[in-house]
């Protein structure tokens, strides 16, 4: 376990933001991303449409890199790990040459809209080791979702663990929306897309995008109470206000 | 000359008699170039018909090559066994369809021919009972677009559709030549002249065109013969000046202060038609020309690619029968369509381009030898000058020409599946075949066989992958698609017009009044306002790829900002108001639209200096935003984007840098956060010559525009599709930006020739390398005009105001980020 953030991740609560779209809770040793993606790329072939098979092995090579750097034993997805049914076919020798070099990492899922398509037996099949988890989990007092939806009307139970900290500010985590930010460029220039996270009035934390080849959306600034920008090597907070101030400055 | 039997004999001067009949009774004679153009389809000839719109080359073509018809109908007994259409008519809009149908149907109308020679017409408009119809007997003649053409290449029974077509006739050709749309022409052409025992006699059809030997040749291999109408017609540009009194902005487009003289101008007209450049600017001139004449409701309509077809058509309609006095459209209204003349042509804002102003010019005076008259209005200040220039350009009658894309990779691709979800292909006849089409003469084997790779395998640097296979070879050998779900999805994606996904807009619970995009709709919340088709119309909801409008009370409105537009000036054109400029610098000042532009020359002249061809004026100014240089070399903006480019990139090895560009066809201006010595401008090394290509190369990497380009190619590709509202649910597993593609291309199959051809399209197309290499080496050769200013300049000050700008910069990710970070924490 470590104990302070290593340069370029953001600390906010107990919980670390780290550059490359994760997140880790190092008082239980847990990684956290969400939208994975896995086998876009083959599902893509699959219809016709070429895309070079790099970027499933890439994004697990990734998450790896970030298991050994944060030192975590489990790893959790919050939904979406898998594109579609298509892309689960060829995934199974990738998955477990992946398994193999970390073999006592506990594998949680929660389902996501994607997972669910693709099937949640046929990924239990396809994917051995995998905990899969439906809509929504509390895990040692975080709430966990794909769809902040399913975490409004929840609240955090009273049998949370009695070391989980008072008034934490990050209440739930969730994924699905792939959010990025446009960030202006005072030189009048093409603004910049970046993948963020952010902390919506309901205090829950939405995560960027984990998987290489997706997309993202830009958040509507009006839903953050926090935003915190992936800036290449670091993740940085930026008030909203100052962000949305400079969008007219700069317009 | 052929031997005729006596049968075919007596048809053919049956023919003729009623060729005569159809000439006599409107009072017209054969014209000298249209017996030419009859005398050369007769002796098999392929080529060009070079004649201003109005003159009769749809009836020079037709006719001929009907009686053509009537001569080898005897001779080839075994083709008429075949199914199929003998003419095909290419038509550059589907729009225009319906115009040729009706032009090449009336020499027959009541006659016997009319069956013999039967019209049908295959658009994407067409319904698919009336392509049913049309499978079980073919019409003699087919008006068709290049997609469709090619649709009808995707199906499995192509070669025996089509292996009876004798005559293709290209309608507008000068709108396809430099276009994409024209590639697809020609490797369709290509195809049949590969397959069909007789090759099909070509003939181009068009008005207004430079180098018509090279336009030619795109289509025709061989030596193509050239027709050209002896009398060309004289035109005769004029500019609307403001008075002295109310002065025109210095920037902008839309030049609506200019609305009530142009109101008054044409008070006293019996017809005109307004032409603008954008059609939201169409949208915004309707709206005020009918607030300045509101008793003119009813006498004017708008009409531009957007609005439903019903609407445009009846808009065509009631201008041919007087009914209408005053059209305001867009290039909707340039081409074909025989209507009777308008009384007036007004040209809001510049043409930018000979040829367009010309074209436009002929929709006055629409009879043989009538002058042709054009009015332009200017938009800003500077467009006076622009005009004058427009004049000049128009009497020098040196016209702009178009070049064919070279080695398009994408429409390579598209092709290629296309045919092998059709007939399928063998590659070394496939290879042949390409060489011999104008934009792929230089394709060598090693690009063919990697667009091979790349439809069958996915590209070169990809493992064999089992799950991907587009296309397949067969045991005979030959290349095919064999999937139906993959052929269906790709015939969907035939051709080559990038355009959002469209948004029908349609009244509630009433009736559709066009499309406009999606990316413009999704903006507006409900209750939010625009204008559209001339009404100010408030959003309700938008469902399903529907916009649901009512009429709206107030008036607040955003107009639509659609894509395109912005033309750049061309080099016949940036000549001429060169020419003007140097003229104005000697003090004189000839023409009223120059006497106009005087106090405002005059004005620049005073602040910092004029602008011309003998010199390069180069002024500086710093403000709160940083250093600001502004560089008028008067090339047109797209050239001026790449100067910048190279400039940006040759300044910033040193140390890295980013600058902010604007540009406009004057200049262009570079926004610099630290300030550059006037020494390292005059450097005779950052004006160089060598290196140019590279350094062009290399600044890309730091510009997103080959990214930009490479939005269209991969939709062309394949890669992305394009949005359907039916289909959306299901292909939405597919949906992935083009960006995406970019992004994993370039990190893991780098040697992509889609992406390569993307930095090639930006080189040529976008900043027009060829005139680029002029442009620098005219600078070589003229003296630097350095001006520092304490005022930004009225030519200048366009460019402080304009928002599209391009960001040029060397600097790494991290750095910028961290640099506009800063900036917003301040």
């Amino acid at each position: 376990m470590r104990t302070d953030p290593p340069k370029g991740v953001f600390p906010l609560g107990d919980l670390w933001l780290w550059p490359g779209f994760a997140v880790t809770r190092p008082a239980y040793s847990q990684l956290i991303v969400a939208d994975v993606h896995l086998g876009k790329a083959a599902s893509f072939r699959a219809q016709g449409v070429p895309v070079p098979d790099q970027v499933t092995e890439e994004s697990l090579e990734r998450l790896s890199g970030l298991i050994r750097v944060s030192r975590s034993s489990s790893l959790s997805v919050l939904g979406d790990l898998i594109h579609d049914r298509k892309a689960l076919s060829g995934l199974l020798p990738i998955w477990e040459r992946w398994r193999e070099q970390h073999p006592r990492l506990e594998l949680k899922l929660i389902v996501g809209n994607h997972d669910r398509k693709a099937g949640r037996s046929a990924i239990e099949k396809q994917l051995p080791g995998l905990q899969v988890h439906e809509e929504k989990l509390l895990d040692q007092g975080l709430l966990m979702a794909h769809e902040a939806d399913d975490l409004i009307d929840v609240q955090t139970p009273a049998d949370a663990p009695a070391d989980a900290p008072v008034n934490a500010p990050v209440r739930g985590l969730c994924g699905h929306e792939h959010p990025v930010v446009l960030i202006p460029d005072a030189l009048k220039a093409k603004h910049i897309r970046r993948p963020c996270f952010y902390l919506d009035h309901q205090q829950i934390l939405h995560l960027p995008a984990f998987g290489s080849f997706t997309g993202g959306h830009p958040v509507s600034l009006a839903q953050c109470k926090r935003l915190f920008i992936d800036m290449v090597g670091a993740v940085k907070e930026l008030s909203p206000l100052a962000l949305d101030r400079g969008r007219r400055r700069y317009r | 000359m052929i031997d005729l039997s006596k049968s075919s004999e007596e048809s053919f001067s049956a023919f003729k008699a009623c060729v005569d009949h159809y000439f006599a009774a409107r009072g017209w004679k054969p014209l000298a170039f249209q017996r030419e153009t009859w005398r050369a389809i007769a002796q098999g000839q392929s080529g060009l018909v070079h004649a201003p719109t109005g003159m009769g080359k749809t009836q020079a073509l037709w006719l001929g090559a009907c009686m053509q018809s009537l001569r080898f109908h005897k001779r080839s007994k075994a083709a008429s066994t075949l199914n199929g259409p003998t003419l095909l008519w290419l038509t550059p809009m589907r729009a225009l369809a319906s115009d040729s149908l009706s032009a090449l149907r009336e020499p027959f109308i009541d006659t016997l021919w009319a069956s013999r020679f039967d019209v049908g017409m295959r658009t994407g408009d067409s319904t698919s009972a009336e392509r049913q119809r049309q499978a079980r007997r073919w019409p003699f003649a087919l008006i068709t677009t290049p997609e469709s053409l090619h649709l009808m290449l995707s199906r499995a029974d192509a070669t025996s559709v089509l292996g009876r077509v004798r005559f293709v006739m290209v309608d507008e050709w000068h709108e396809l030549i430099g276009s994409k749309r024209g590639v697809m022409l020609q490797l369709a052409l290509a195809w049949l002249r590969q397959q069909l025992e007789y090759a099909p006699q070509v003939w181009a059809l068009s008005a207004s065109l430079g180098d018509l030997e090279a336009a030619a040749s795109a289509l025709i291999p061989g030596k193509p013969r050239m027709i050209t109408s002896s009398k060309p017609k004289s035109i005769q540009v004029h500019c609307l000046l403001p008075q002295a009194s109310s002065r025109l902005a210095w920037a902008g487009h839309l030049g609506l202060s200019m609305c009530e003289p142009l109101a008054q101008y044409l008070d006293q007209s019996k017809s005109a038609l307004v032409f603008t450049n954008t059609r939201s600017q169409a949208e915004l001139w309707y709206q005020a020309l009918l607030e300045a004449r509101p008793q003119w409701a009813g006498r004017i309509a708008l009409h531009h690619a957007s609005l439903d077809l019903s609407v445009r058509r009846w808009v065509e309609q009631a201008l041919k029968a007087g009914q209408l006095s005053l059209v305001v459209c867009t290039s909707s209204l340039d081409l074909g369509v025989d209507f009777s003349p308008v009384e007036e042509v007004i040209q809001i804002g510049s043409p930018k381009g000979v040829a367009r102003l010309i074209q436009r010019a002929g929709r006055s005076g629409h009879q043989p030898g009538a002058i042709a008259k054009i009015t332009i209005v200017p938009t800003h200040a500077l467009e006076v000058v622009e005009a004058a220039a427009a004049a000049k350009a128009v009497k020098a009658g040196e016209l702009e020409s178009r070049t064919p894309p070279q080695r398009p990779m994408d429409v390579l691709a598209q092709f290629m599946v296309t045919l092998a979800c059709g007939p399928g292909f063998e590659p070394p006849q496939l290879y042949d075949m390409l060489k011999q089409t104008a934009s792929f003469s230089d394709l060598t084997q090693k690009d063919f066989d990697w667009a091979l790779l790349f439809v069958s395998r996915g590209g070169e640097s990809l493992r064999a992958y089992p799950d991907h296979h587009r296309v397949a070879i067969g045991e005979d050998a030959v290349w095919r698609v064999q999937r139906s779900d993959l052929m269906r999805r790709h015939r969907m994606n035939v051709g080559t017009i990038m355009s959002d996904a469209a948004v029908q807009v349609k009244i509630l619970n009433g009736s559709n009044l066009g499309s406009v995009e999606e990316s413009f709709i999704s903006r507006l919340r409900r209750g939010d306002c625009f204008i559209f088709s001339g009404r100010l119309l408030e959003l309700v909801r938008f469902h399903e790829m529907t916009a649901y409008v009512r009429k709206a009370s107030r008036t607040k409105a955003a107009v639509p900002r659609w894509n395109g537009g912005k033309m750049p000036l061309s080099s016949e054109m940036s000549e001429a108001l060169a020419a003007c400029l140097q003229e104005a610098s000697g003090s004189s000042y000839q023409g009223p639209a120059m006497r106009w532009a005087k106090e405002l020359l005059q004005w620049q002249k005073d602040r910092s200096s004029l602008p011309h061809a003998g010199h390069l004026l180069i002024e500086n100014y710093r403000s709160r935003e940083g250093y600001h240089w502004f560089l008028y070399p008067l090339q047109g903006r797209q050239v001026h984007l790449g100067l910048a480019a190279i400039l940006g990139w040759r300044l910033a090895k040193a140390r890295p840098r980013s600058f902010s560009i604007a540009v406009n066809d004057y200049g262009f201006e570079m926004l610099c956060a630290e300030p550059i010595e006037q020494a390292q401008w005059l450097d005779p090394e950052l004006w160089a010559l060598d290196s140019l290509t590279q350094d062009c190369t290399e600044s890309f990497n730091a510009t997103e525009l080959a990214q930009r380009r490479f939005r269209e190619i991969a939709r062309i590709a394949g890669l992305v599709q394009q949005g359907f509202p039916s289909k959306q649910a299901s292909s939405r597993q597919l949906q992935a930006s083009s960006s995406l593609f970019w992004e994993v291309f370039n990190r893991y199959d780098g040697d992509n020739l889609l992406l390569e051809q993307a930095h090639r399209e930006v080189l040529n197309q976008e900043l027009e390398h060829q005139r680029l290499v002029c442009a620098l080496s005219r600078i070589g050769q003229q003296s630097f005009c350095w001006q520092a200013i304490e005022k930004p300049s009225p030519f200048a000050f366009p460019l402080m105001l304009e928002r599209l700008r391009e960001s040029l910069s060397n600097e790494k990710l991290q750095e910028r980020l961290a640099r506009m970070m800063a900036s917003l924490l301040e």
